[in-house]
């Protein structure tokens, strides 16, 4: 793992300078080592996923989009919340049963 | 294709054009204004609209290509169907309830009353190009499916199925559009579940069918970052946050289709049970041809498919009797007429409310739905003039497809940073959207690659980055955005009242016209109905109805024929009037009984709205 992380980090091509593909392509390779594919997918997903999702939540709740004294729209907010994990949980079970625990 | 079919399936198709004409000639009577036209008049229940989306969910190509995606890739090709959820707080709690309070029926509407005219007019010169160009596609691929299957030159397919296309929704509109998608959603549903039960059972069952895929088509997701035509890095940024934000916010048929909902509540069920149920099952529908397909290949189908491209007709031409093969084809063109008719109704709403009100304004609304109608006929005749221009070239369509799939991340940006930030300012827009999308389009020369690759996540450029590309627009405009805010001048708060989420709460007051009343939403039991002379737009309710509903007077009210499963056919929105004493009957004058075609004898439920 310690060999395939730095032959990437020397492969000298002009664009290596840039830090962004440096960073990206490194983490990419590093986490493609120690994980299989689709539990580094499922990992990826739900990280910057679940970011985008609950930063987005976080952002409209405080802006007061929904009025948190009527029921119908407290529901709303449980509803999202639970629908995120729902999707994570059904992808994680599914993932396991065919692959087993994370790693590779 | 064409030797397989029986007198049986002919029937079953001849049925299929039959059923969609009757249905939506029936429905297109109920269209009395432009609100009806495009919007469906704003009556529906949550579950008619998510029900009638699965057919707008499967597109033109969506058993060819899902069902290749399927044989090479497993059930991972159900990812672009099951990766929505992520933009749900967006689009429920921001997006939509913007769109529904402030009455905005087109996308470039949205940007002149965020933003500016010029920014207005480039986003409409983009999405007619892209609807106008799509209903050409969505011609030629129908007319090449007739073509296959009838014999019939694609030309004279193309002129047919536009004509049976304005024959049911010309006059209807949305509320033709709506109806025959939710009986075309019920043929893809049938016929893809019965396609995968028939399929289970040809090799041998359940145990058979999941033994028989190889164990890389058993996961959930692609592999990480290979193919170069499929892997999960690019359909995450690609399709799920890119992709699914230009599906749900600015695909203008969605809009409407959403637009067509009784309430905001509403919309916000029937999208929830879009994405948790409607969409998994949809990929499940056009998919299931590529598993199967493996699996066959697995128990030594005698024919594996040299290319998958083949694979969907194959698997149908070996499991499919007659009958079945006919009802198989209805779905396909179930798949790409409710496609058709959704476009048709987008165009003609941008073309009325973004053209023609700008020509010739101030008509009364008559006027607006005959123009209307006339747009979707020429919405229409410029699709069927396409078709023998993309058979001729078909780089014409290949560019049409690559164009806007580039400019898309930066129209997107756009918008969430014009719905997320009030300090967004006009010029911002403007540049970011023509600066955003020129550079994203020049990173398809193949020098410029080394722009997205840092940002590849380890594709290969193979396929020339076309999901990567996304990420690249996406941050791109992102930062132009903010950058050229901080050196202009944003337009006053004032301005931007209900138009972003920091003035959202100001567009549920815009929307009714006084202040909301915040109470729980609550339902009637039935009521009598009776004709007399009440204020325009106003409902007369008993006194004790009132206080058990928590309706006071000028709340907006929802009167509705008390059987539930019209979905709200037969329904009208008006605003509570003063009470009266007499218990258990509701005053309506001549006017709102018209508009809801309701019949006087049979009972309605009141809903408060807010």
């Amino acid at each position: 793992m310690t060999t395939l992380f730095c032959l990437h980090l020397t492969t000298g091509r002009p664009s290596d300078i840039f830090w962004g593909r440096f960073m990206i392509d490194n983490f990419v390779v590093f986490a493609r080592s120690i994980l299989s594919d689709n539990w580094f997918a499922w990992f990826y997903q739900y990280l910057f996923g679940g970011l985008f999702f609950f930063g987005s939540l976080w952002v409209t709740l405080r802006a007061g989009t929904v009025y948190k004294g009527l029921r119908a729209d407290r529901w709303i907010i449980w509803v999202l919340v639970i629908g995120f994990f729902l999707f994570a949980g059904i992808h994680l079970v599914w993932i396991f049963s065919v692959e087993g625990p994370p790693g590779k | 294709m064409s030797n397989s079919l029986h007198t049986a399936d002919y029937t079953v198709i001849i049925l299929y054009f039959a059923a969609i004409v009757a249905c939506g000639i029936y429905f297109g009577r109920y269209t009395k204004s432009t609100a009806d036209f495009f919007f469906g008049g704003q009556r529906f229940a949550w579950w008619l609209i998510a029900a009638s989306c699965i057919a707008t969910l499967v597109g033109s190509y969506s058993f060819i290509n899902y069902s290749d995606l399927g044989y090479d890739s497993g059930l991972a090709s159900m990812t672009y169907y099951t990766n929505d959820w992520f933009i749900m707080p967006l689009f429920l709690l921001g997006w939509f309830p913007i769109i529904y309070f402030n009455r905005i029926s087109t996308i470039p509407e949205y940007f002149e009353r965020r933003f500016d005219r010029r920014t207005r007019y480039m986003v409409l010169i983009l999405i007619m190009l892209y609807l106008v160009g799509y209903i050409g596609m969505n011609l030629q691929t129908i007319a090449v499916v007739l073509n296959r299957v009838v014999g019939m030159p694609i030309l004279v397919g193309a002129v047919a199925v536009a004509i049976i296309s304005l024959a049911y929704m010309h006059s209807g509109g949305q509320m033709s559009v709506l109806m025959t998608d939710l009986f075309q959603s019920m043929i893809l549903l049938v016929a893809g579940i019965g396609i995968f039960l028939l399929g289970i059972h040809h090799v041998g069952g359940w145990d058979a069918f999941w033994n028989g895929l190889p164990a890389t088509h058993k996961v959930p997701f692609p592999q990480f970052n290979e193919p170069a035509n499929f892997h999960f890095i690019g359909t995450f940024w690609g399709d799920a946050l890119s992709g699914t934000v230009a599906f749900f916010f600015i695909n203008q048929g969605i809009i409407l289709r959403f637009l067509s909902v009784k309430s905001v509540h509403d919309g916000r069920k029937a999208m929830i049970v879009m994405v948790l149920v409607m969409m998994p099952v949809a990929a499940i529908i056009v998919s299931n041809g590529g598993w199967v397909g493996k699996a066959m290949e697995t128990y030594g189908w005698p024919e594996a498919p040299e290319k998958a491209k083949s694979v969907f007709v194959m698997v149908m031409q070996v499991i499919a009797q007659p009958g079945v093969f006919g009802l198989v084809i209805a779905a396909l063109l179930a798949a790409l007429m409710s496609t058709l008719d959704t476009l048709i109704n987008a165009v003609s709403a941008v073309g009325v409310n973004d053209i023609w009100k700008a020509v010739v304004p101030g008509k009364d609304d008559k006027y607006y739905l005959h123009a209307a109608r006339l747009a979707a006929v020429g919405a229409t005749l410029l699709g069927v003039v396409l078709v023998p221009i993309f058979e001729l070239d078909d780089q014409i369509y290949t560019a049409h497809s690559k164009f806007f799939t580039t400019i898309l991340p930066s129209l997107i940006v756009v918008l969430l940073m014009g719905v997320l930030w009030s300090r967004f300012t006009p010029a911002a827009a403007f540049w970011a959207l023509l600066l955003g999308s020129l550079l994203t389009l020049i990173t398809h020369h193949k020098a410029l690659y080394f722009l997205i690759e840092p940002l590849a996540h380890g594709v290969s450029p193979d396929k020339g980055y076309i999901y990567m590309r996304g990420l690249f627009g996406t941050l791109v405009t992102v930062v132009l955005g903010m950058g050229i805010t901080l050196f202009t001048k944003p337009r006053p708060k004032a301005d931007l009242s209900g138009l972003c989420i920091a003035t959202l709460s100001e567009g549920m007051r815009l929307f009714k016209g006084s202040e909301p009343n915040r109470s729980e939403p609550k339902t009637s039991s039935p009521l009598q109905l009776r004709i007399d002379a009440v204020n325009a737009d106003r409902a007369r309710l008993p006194i004790e109805l009132m206080n058990e509903l928590s309706i006071q007077e000028g709340d907006l009210i929802y009167v509705s024929d008390a059987r539930r499963w019209l979905g709200g056919l037969r329904s009208v929105h008006l605003k509570a009037d003063a009470p009266h004493q007499e218990t258990g009957v509701v005053i309506l004058n001549d006017d709102a009984v018209d508009r809801a075609n309701f019949s006087v004898e049979l009972p309605v439920t009141v809903e408060k709205i807010f």
